[in-house]
């Protein structure tokens, strides 16, 4: 409990401001843009018909013009900034007893390496959900205040959900680099960097059509056509990010609990 | 009295191929205060660190309380106090929250040792750490040390960034904390202070354990170091004795080193017309250097 409650305390602050931007954006972009949203969608869909930009969204025109579509399409955005807020998370909340040279401090305390490490997941976990209940909340005000309520709950649930799912694998990512790398200078320029690395594979898988380019972006993972269109998640996509998460918590215990303690220089 | 609070048992630890220790092998009694010296880069905080768990041996075993230091870790750090060489803490905390956050980790109610300890050093609790000096900090860490009453105390170089009117105090408490029936390992490579505090030392060079030894046994087999002052006409030249060493004239000035029987020596020293003599106990360092040539 102590650690625990120790590092949710520390990022208190960057939770409340990572809570607050993202479901205030959402707030104010989704009527903004759906106020866009033309009268008579099929010339706009017919001039952006095999549009190379939305290709590279990975999105049809079709549910482009779409309440949801747009909702998918701002998320995806405001996704790219949350999951450089949760590799950075990851990142830090291992490497800093490194970083900070704290980690004599804390693991000559009668604590198990397990008990630390688990109670730091389960600090970042909670941070990130925290961050992830605002910003459905924060789409669902949203989508209230653009409908008045008469929305598909189901589409809307399934859209939300992405987010936190990909929060906790890029989270987990993090951790991963962070047990690797316990030394890192700054876990910004890293998590930056990590973050529009996957984006930008991602977009480029989208270009080239390419199914197996998509499997290293897992911000494709959940295409918001295929949730509109059937009501539900890629089966095999789903599969493969729930391998990734299994690999990279495992690997990221295994490598912490016999990784030494670098001294002090 | 006699039960080994700590047994290290051929431990060795290398990073990579690089080594860290070899066969280090040596226990450390109940209630004793145990000196662990050595140059930099001998060893010592590599094995401070293997008794933590804090870096895994390559082999051998060490066992602290009877019980694995690696496997059973977490129940022996319950009664372990650590004061590393360089203490770093978070580095926005309050002193007064940082060691309350020790004292939460350690499951126990520490704040009336807190308060004692932090008013013996005269350290400002309320204080951030990040604009703590080096030694202030280090009094964070002996008071983060020394909080929950620890049995066993393992000190790396406790004492860099102390004034020497708080190493009195440190010392002080140290001492009090052995009287309690604390046992103490002491890491470090300043000689008069392990001779002021230790009953037995461990010399560590290379890696290797290269001599074990009780302080007052070690000071007896030494040499003596003996200055004479001769009149400018003498020449003595060699004293041509046993146990004689590194003998040095120099106008009326001659020195050397004696080990033996100090009747035997004085017989030999009668034979010349002498203006003064001093015999010397020399100090540890120059023990220690006998042992690292």
């Amino acid at each position: 409990m102590g650690v625990f409650r120790f590092e949710l305390k520390q990022y208190k602050t960057s939770i409340i401001i990572w809570a607050l931007s993202l479901s205030l954006a959402i707030i104010f972009l989704l009527p903004i843009f759906s106020g866009m949203l033309p009268e008579d969608k099929s010339s706009v869909m017919h001039s952006l018909q095999d549009n190379p930009v939305m290709e590279a969204m990975g999105i049809s025109a079709e549910n482009f013009f779409s309440l949801p579509g747009i909702y998918a399409f701002l998320s995806s955005f405001l996704m790219l900034a949350a999951s450089i807020h949760a590799i950075n998370l990851g990142l830090s909340i291992i490497t800093k007893e490194h970083m900070q040279n704290t980690a004599d401090f804390l693991m000559t305390k009668p604590y198990s390496r397990t008990q630390i490490f688990l109670s730091k997941m389960a600090a970042a976990l909670c941070a990130i959900f925290m961050i992830a209940i605002a910003y459905c909340i924060g789409g669902f005000v949203a989508m209230f205040i653009v409908t008045g309520g008469g929305f598909d709950n189901t589409i809307f649930t399934l859209l939300s959900l992405v987010f936190p799912l990909l929060q906790v694998l890029f989270l987990l990512i993090g951790v991963l680099i962070g047990v690797i790398i316990s030394r890192v200078g700054s876990t910004l320029p890293l998590a930056l960097g990590a973050a529009f690395g996957l984006y930008v594979t991602g977009l480029f898988s989208s270009v080239i059509h390419s199914d197996i380019v998509r499997r290293f972006s897992p911000f494709r993972y959940f295409n918001s056509d295929y949730i509109m269109e059937n009501t539900q998640y890629d089966s095999s996509y789903l599969m493969l990010y729930i391998v990734l998460l299994v690999i990279s918590i495992a690997a990221s215990y295994m490598i912490y609990m016999k990784k030494d303690v670098k001294m002090v220089l | 009295m006699s039960t080994n609070v700590i047994e290290i048992n051929q431990l060795s630890k290398y990073y990579g191929k690089q080594r860290g220790i070899e066969d280090v092998t040596f226990s450390v009694k109940q209630g004793e205060i145990f000196g662990f010296i050595g140059p930099n880069g001998a060893g010592k905080s590599t094995t401070i660190r293997t008794l933590l768990a804090l870096i895994y041996p390559t082999s051998g075993t060490a066992t602290i309380f009877g019980k694995d230091c690696i496997k059973e870790a977490p129940v022996i750090a319950q009664d372990i106090g650590y004061l590393p060489s360089e203490t770093f803490f978070y580095e926005n905390m309050k002193v007064r929250d940082l060691l309350k956050y020790a004292e939460t980790l350690y499951k126990k109610d520490c704040s009336k040792r807190i308060d004692e300890l932090t008013s013996r050093l005269n350290l400002d609790v309320t204080r951030k750490i990040r604009d703590l000096s080096f030694g202030n900090k280090k009094k964070v860490g002996i008071v983060a040390g020394l909080l929950h009453s620890p049995k066993l105390l393992i000190l790396d170089e406790p004492t860099s960034g102390l004034d020497p009117l708080m190493q009195q105090t440190f010392f002080d408490i140290l001492r009090e904390e052995n009287q309690k029936g604390a046992t103490i390992l002491f890491s470090s490579h300043i000689l008069s202070e392990v001779q002021k505090m230790c009953d037995r030392i461990a010399i560590l060079k290379d890696g290797r354990v290269i001599s074990l030894e009780n302080i007052e046994v070690m000071r007896s087999n030494a040499h003596k170091k003996i200055i004479l002052r001769i009149p400018e006409t003498t020449e003595i030249h060699t004293l041509d004795m046993d146990g004689v060493s590194s003998f040095e004239q120099n106008g009326t000035q001659a020195s050397f080193l004696f080990k033996g029987d100090v009747n035997l020596l004085l017989d030999r020293l009668r034979q010349h017309q002498l203006l003064d003599i001093l015999i010397e106990e020399p100090p540890l360092e120059e023990i220690f250097m006998h042992y690292y040539k």
